[in-house]
C-alpha cells in the first residue's frame, strides 16, 4: 500500500462509523497532520421531522465529532446538501423513473466525495483526502486502484470512477485490514464507535422501502400504472409505476402463476414490465456507457467484471466503441444484468475501470 | 491565537468578573423581604442603574432578560400572544431571532411586512415613508447596526417617521451597544441589548421599555421586573453585565478599532477581486464584511482556523456546517456570492499584530486557492 510522507496534511472524510474513525485515528497515530470533516448531506432540521437519515445524520456527525475530539484533531462539517440532492438523490429518482436501477453510492463518490470534498480539502491546504473505504492505492509510474485485501469487505467497486489525478490525492488506509482488525484497532484507540453496526442500506432511504422514498419524491406523471406482460407479450397483470421493479425481482409482482416469475425487462418506452422464467434472466452481453479507464484503455487482455457490488467477477471480452461506450461479452451468461448498475472491470487485483450498464442487454 | 470574531462574542472583562464575584457572594433572592434578600435587591438596583446609564434610559425602563434573542422576542411576542393585533414592519436583515419569529407571529394572526434596502445595504428611507403610509404598522423593528456588515441605520429619522403614523419602534442594539453613543437609539420605544457582546457573560441581556410603553410579559408569576418578566433575576449574570458596562469602550478605543479596521481593509483590497460590503455607508467602527471573488469563504475560514485565526461567515446550521448568509442575500446577493463573504469583527483587545497576521495569512490562502483552481 502506497502512503505519502509522514507529516503530510490529510483530510479524513468522517461519517461517524468505525471505518472512517479508525482511518483518522490511525493516520494521526502514524504522524500525519490530520483534519476531520463530516458532510452534511441533508437539512438537519428537516431530518428530525422526516426521520430518514443520510450517512451523515446529526447523530452520526456527533459521533464523528466525538471521535475527532478523542484523537485530538480539528473537525469541521461541510454543507454539501445541494450537491448531494442534485447529483445523488435526483439522479436516483430519475434513474428509477427511466426504468433503471441506480447505484447512488458510486454517484456520491464520484460527484460529491472525490470531487467537491476533495476540492474542499485541497482548498484548505491539505495534500490528501482519506476515507475508510476498503480498497488500495498503489503507486508505480502511475496511480492504480486495487481491491482491498479481504474480499468480503472489498469496496473498490464503488471507486472505479476516480480520475487518475484525483487518485494521486486519495488514501484508503483500511484497505489492507479485515473488518475485525479495524474494530480491534478502534478498541485499542479507545473509540466509542468500536461496536457501532455497519450501515447496510442506501443512506437516504434508511429504515424504509426505497419504493416509498421514490413514490414520495417523484411527480405524479412518474407514477403511471401500466401493463405487466409475459415473454410472448400477453397481459398478465398491472403495475403501479416502473420504479417498483428491478431486473431479477421475484417478489411483489402481483401476478398469479404456477411457475416462479421474475422481472426480465423493464421497458420505459411502453411503460411496461416483462416477466418470465428464471432462464430468461441469463444474458451474455451488455452495452456499457460513460466508461472510465483508470490507467488508460485496456490492451486486449481478458478482464474480469462485476455487474453489481455483490456479484462475482466473471471473465469477459471488452469491445471499445465511440463516445466512452463499450460492449461486453461474458464467457458465461450472467444472471440479471441490470441497466443503471455499475459494471467494474478488474485486471487481477487492479481496477481497470468501469461504467454504467446501458439499456441494451442481450 | 488571532481572534477577529467579536460580533459573535467577546472575552469576559475583568470588570465583569469582579461584578460577578460580588453577586456570587451575596446569594439572596432580591424578591425576599428579609435582610439577606434586601442586600441582593440593593445590588440588583445598583446594576440596573449602570445598565440604564449605558442605554441612555432611566432605571425603571430596564427589564433584564436572558439575552438579545429573548429581548427581541419579548418586544413582539407578548403582544401577539395577547391578541393585540400586531402589524409589524421589519427590515429583512434583522438577526435570526427576529427573522425566524415572523412565521410564528403570522400564525398568531399578526401581519408582517418587510422594508426595502438600497443596493448599498442602506435603508431605502423614501420607500419606508411610503410603506408607513400604505401598510400602517403599529410596530416597527429595525436594528441599529447590522451584525454582518456593521451598516448603521438612521434610527433617529426612522423614529420621527414612526411617530408621524403612531407606530411604536423597536430597535435591536445588540451590535451597537458600546460601539456607538446611546443617542443612536435613544428615540426608540424598545431597545434590545446583550451582555456578552460587550465583555459581559452569556445568558443575560436587557430590553429597554420606554416610559409610557407597555410590555406584555412572556413569563408570568411574581412581581419581578415590575411585572414585565417573571422569574428570579439572573443576579450573577446581571452583575457581570453591569460590571462590563462600568468599563465602557472609550472614544479613543473606538477610534483605534476603526483605524485598525480601515488598515485591514486597505491592505486586503490590494488583493484582486475583493469587495467590502457597505464600504461607502455609515458603519460601526469594528466590523468588516469582505467578499473574495471565486473563493469560498468556508475554505478561507477553515484554512485560517488551522492557522489559529478566528473569523466568521455569520451563518451556520445546527450541525456546525457553514451556510450562505441570509442577511447578505436579503441585501441582493446570490447564494454563490454570499458564500464568498466573510466577516471580521474587532474588539478593544485587537492588536496591530493580529491585523498584520490576518492580512498576511488571508492573502496567502487566497493566492494559494486561486493558483490551484487556475491549474485544475
Amino acid at each position: 500500500m502506497w502512503l505519502p510522507p509522514h507529516g503530510s496534511r490529510v483530510v479524513v472524510a468522517m461519517s461517524g462509523g468505525v471505518d472512517s474513525s479508525v482511518t483518522a485515528a490511525w493516520l494521526k497515530h502514524e504522524g500525519y497532520d490530520v483534519i476531520g470533516v463530516s458532510l452534511q448531506l441533508h437539512d438537519a432540521s428537516e431530518q428530525i421531522e422526516n426521520k430518514y437519515g443520510t450517512c451523515c445524520t446529526l447523530s452520526d456527525i456527533g459521533d464523528a465529532r466525538r471521535v475527532a475530539e478523542k484523537i485530538g484533531i480539528p473537525f469541521y462539517v461541510s454543507d454539501m446538501e445541494v450537491e448531494f440532492r442534485t447529483a445523488v438523490i435526483d439522479d436516483f429518482l430519475n434513474e428509477y423513473i427511466a426504468g433503471r436501477t441506480p447505484n447512488p453510492c458510486v454517484q456520491c463518490n464520484e460527484k460529491v466525495k472525490f470531487s467537491r470534498l476533495l476540492d474542499w480539502a485541497l482548498d484548505l491546504g491539505a495534500d490528501y483526502l482519506a476515507t475508510g473505504h476498503y480498497a488500495l492505492v498503489e503507486k508505480t509510474d502511475r496511480f492504480e486502484l486495487h481491491r482491498g485485501v479481504y474480499p468480503e469487505k472489498d469496496q473498490s467497486y464503488f471507486l472505479f470512477s476516480i480520475r487518475q489525478e484525483d487518485l494521486a490525492r486519495c488514501l484508503f488506509p483500511m484497505g489492507g485490514l479485515s473488518k475485525n482488525a479495524v474494530r480491534e484497532l478502534a478498541r485499542e484507540y479507545g473509540l466509542a464507535v468500536a461496536n457501532k453496526p455497519d450501515s447496510q442500506e442506501i443512506c437516504f432511504v434508511q429504515g424504509r422501502k426505497y419504493q416509498d422514498f421514490v413514490e414520495e419524491n417523484v411527480p405524479e406523471t412518474a407514477r403511471q400504472p401500466g401493463p405487466i406482460v409475459n415473454e410472448v407479450g400477453e397481459l398478465v397483470g398491472e403495475h403501479r409505476g416502473l420504479y417498483n421493479f428491478t431486473i431479477g425481482q421475484r417478489k411483489g409482482l402481483g401476478v398469479n402463476s404456477l411457475e416462479p416469475l421474475y422481472v426480465t425487462e423493464i421497458d420505459p418506452a411502453l411503460n411496461r414490465v416483462v416477466v418470465g422464467s428464471e432462464a430468461g434472466l441469463f444474458k451474455k452481453r451488455c452495452r456499457v456507457e460513460r466508461m472510465h479507464w483508470i490507467n488508460g484503455q485496456p490492451d486486449g487482455r481478458p478482464l474480469k467484471a462485476k455487474i453489481r457490488y455483490r456479484s462475482r467477477e466473471s471473465t469477459c471480452r471488452v469491445d471499445l466503441l465511440a463516445d466512452s461506450r463499450c460492449e461486453v461479452e461474458f464467457e458465461s451468461a450472467q444472471r440479471a444484468i441490470t441497466p443503471g448498475q455499475a459494471i467494474v472491470f478488474y485486471d487481477g487485483s487492479r481496477v481497470a475501470g468501469g461504467g454504467w450498464i446501458g439499456d441494451l442487454c442481450v | 491565537m488571532v481572534y477577529l470574531d467579536y460580533n459573535a462574542t467577546s472575552p469576559l472583562s475583568v470588570a465583569a468578573q469582579k461584578g460577578m464575584a460580588e453577586a456570587m457572594e451575596h446569594w439572596g433572592n432580591p424578591s425576599s423581604v428579609h435582610g439577606v434578600g434586601r442586600i441582593s435587591r440593593e445590588l440588583l438596583e445598583k446594576y440596573r442603574s449602570v445598565v440604564a446609564r449605558a442605554l441612555g434610559a432611566s432605571p425603571k425602563e430596564v427589564v433584564f432578560t436572558s439575552g438579545g434573542s429573548e429581548s427581541n422576542a419579548s418586544a413582539f411576542l407578548g403582544k401577539a400572544l395577547a391578541g393585540k393585533g400586531v402589524r409589524l414592519l421589519v427590515s429583512p436583515v434583522e438577526h435570526s431571532s427576529i427573522r425566524d419569529l415572523l412565521p410564528t407571529l403570522v400564525g398568531l394572526g399578526c401581519e408582517t411586512h418587510l422594508m426595502k434596502l438600497l443596493p448599498s445595504g442602506e435603508l431605502d428611507e423614501k420607500n419606508l415613508a411610503q410603506t408607513l403610509e400604505s401598510f400602517r404598522p403599529n410596530l416597527v423593528s429595525l436594528m441599529v447596526a447590522n451584525n454582518e456588515t456593521g451598516i448603521v441605520f438612521p434610527i433617529v429619522r426612522v423614529a420621527e417617521l414612526c411617530r408621524t403614523v403612531g407606530a411604536e419602534l423597536h430597535v435591536d442594539a445588540v451590535q451597537a451597544l458600546g460601539k456607538l453613543p446611546s443617542s443612536h437609539w435613544a428615540a426608540a420605544d424598545y431597545v434590545s441589548v446583550s451582555a456578552h457582546k460587550v465583555g459581559g457573560p452569556k445568558g443575560v441581556g436587557a430590553l429597554r421599555v420606554a416610559a409610557g410603553r407597555q410590555l406584555v410579559p412572556l413569563f408570568h408569576g411574581g412581581n419581578h421586573e415590575l411585572k414585565r418578566r417573571g422569574g428570579t433575576p439572573n443576579m450573577v449574570g446581571i452583575a457581570g453585565f453591569a460590571g462590563a458596562l462600568s468599563d465602557p469602550i472609550s472614544a479613543d478605543e473606538r477610534g483605534r478599532m476603526e483605524q485598525l479596521r480601515d488598515d485591514l481593509e486597505n491592505r486586503i483590497r490590494g488583493v484582486e477581486g475583493i469587495t467590502i460590503q457597505g464600504k461607502e455607508a455609515l458603519r460601526t467602527p469594528h466590523t468588516s464584511n469582505i467578499r473574495v471573488e471565486g473563493v469560498r469563504a468556508e475554505s478561507l475560514l477553515t484554512a485560517l482556523d488551522l492557522d489559529g485565526i478566528c473569523i466568521s461567515t455569520g451563518a451556520a446550521c445546527s450541525s456546525g456546517a457553514t451556510k450562505a448568509n441570509p442577511i447578505l442575500m436579503a441585501m441582493g446577493m446570490t447564494e454563490d456570492e454570499a458564500r464568498e463573504c466573510f466577516r471580521v469583527s474587532l474588539g478593544r483587545q485587537t492588536t496591530q499584530q493580529e491585523i498584520d497576521r490576518f492580512v498576511e495569512r488571508t492573502s496567502f490562502h487566497i493566492g494559494r486557492i486561486r493558483e490551484r483552481r487556475g491549474r485544475s
